[in-house]
């Protein structure tokens, strides 16, 4: 039948959602339409049992509990906007101006920490290739270029270093920030 | 003065939230029970849902509104309060169910009590909602949340689609496609 009531039509009936003309129509139309009718019974069971569902009681008393509780409490001064945020500038900054200020004692200690990330990286790498039967010479060359050239690319590594760092901490911090309420 | 505290009460009850939070804020916390009448079935409910037993549910309400009371300076009234006490009690119920470390299976999601009729009507009552509760608990995830917070908690789209983060036309579309899925099932 070209008047059929869509679904759409029927899950607003579910909610009591429906205007009135629109709602008369529906069980006007439901009278003369079996399939329709059949329709309707349904998302009148499904709304029946979502109902029943949802029927949970308010505990007495519970207005008074929670009044008497915060009787006591203070309330908190608010959080200020965006303070992680700047915490993390500020602590940025100040790594920088530390690494500025001390580079001559720093930069040895980075040095021999990247060259010590890379031996243990290649030796990793050496032995998984070596472990599923692969020729590990290609790597070895690879990673022989990377030291050769290690002076030109200090500032890289140390670049990548620093973002990932930021990076993890910014996200433990927006993951503390979820946790907070609201 | 009778008078002048039913216009009171008449002016609080039309006071839209974010002025009820004002007014705590400048010291006059008693109003906070303003907050706590129009939200409380709304927390008890949805801490219901998370941790399906009745005393548990009734102190993470408690400890919910505390949270709230204590955070009030820092609620954005761009929110609806609604939502953001929502939040509070979502973390606050998944602090307890860690607590108690255990998870309460999803099947019992919409487990209620049937205080009265006969020991039959209870099981045949029992049956028809153990079988609701295992057809929303086989959908998505993303379509049994909104239907959950629409019908259990009694959220507003509106309210859902800023609890969610999400624009309201997907909540209503989730929503309908969620009740469709189980109008189906129930047929099968």
């Amino acid at each position: 039948m070209k008047d059929c009531i869509d679904q759409k039509t029927f899950s607003r009936y579910l909610e009591d959602s429906l205007e009135p003309e629109v709602l008369t129509r529906l069980e006007a139309h439901c009278r003369i339409c079996e399939r329709c009718a059949g329709e309707l019974a349904g998302w009148k069971v499904l709304k029946e049992k979502l109902r029943e569902a949802a029927d949970v009681e308010v505990p007495d008393g519970l207005k008074e509990k929670v009044m008497s509780r915060i009787a006591g409490e203070k309330i908190l001064p608010a959080r200020r906007e965006g303070g992680a945020r700047r915490g993390l500038a500020a602590a940025i900054v100040f790594a920088a101006a530390l690494y500025y200020l001390f580079r001559p004692v720093l930069r040895p200690i980075l040095f021999s920490l990247i060259s010590a990330g890379l031996k243990f990286l290649s030796a990793l790498w050496y032995n998984a290739l070596s472990a599923v039967g692969m020729d590990p010479a290609i790597l070895i060359r690879l990673f022989g270029k990377i030291m050769a050239g290690f002076g030109s690319l200090l500032p890289v590594f140390m670049a990548a270093t620093f973002l990932m760092v930021t990076g993890l901490v910014v996200l433990i911090i927006r993951g503390r920030a979820a946790r907070q309420p609201g | 003065m009778a008078r002048q505290t039913v216009l009171y009460t008449v002016m609080e009850k039309e006071m839209q939230d974010y002025e009820v939070v004002r007014l705590c804020l400048e010291g006059r916390t008693e109003h906070f029970e303003t907050l706590v009448d129009r939200y409380q079935k709304l927390v008890y409910s949805l801490a219901w849902s998370y941790l399906k037993d009745a005393q548990l549910a009734e102190d993470a309400a408690q400890e919910a509104f505390a949270k709230a009371y204590k955070h009030l300076a820092s609620y954005n009234p761009a929110f609806r309060f609604s939502t953001w006490i929502a939040r509070i009690t979502a973390n606050t119920c998944t602090d307890f169910l860690r607590k108690r470390k255990e998870f309460c299976p999803i099947e019992d999601a919409f487990e209620v009590t049937d205080p009265e009729g006969t020991p039959e009507q209870h099981v045949i009552g029992r049956e028809t909602k153990d079988r609701l509760e295992g057809l929303i608990n086989r959908l998505d995830p993303k379509y049994r949340q909104p239907l959950m917070l629409y019908h259990l908690a009694g959220m507003k789209y509106e309210e859902i689609a800023e609890y969610l983060k999400v624009p309201m036309s997907i909540v209503k579309n989730r929503i309908f496609r969620a009740r469709k899925m189980l109008r189906q099932a129930m047929e099968d």
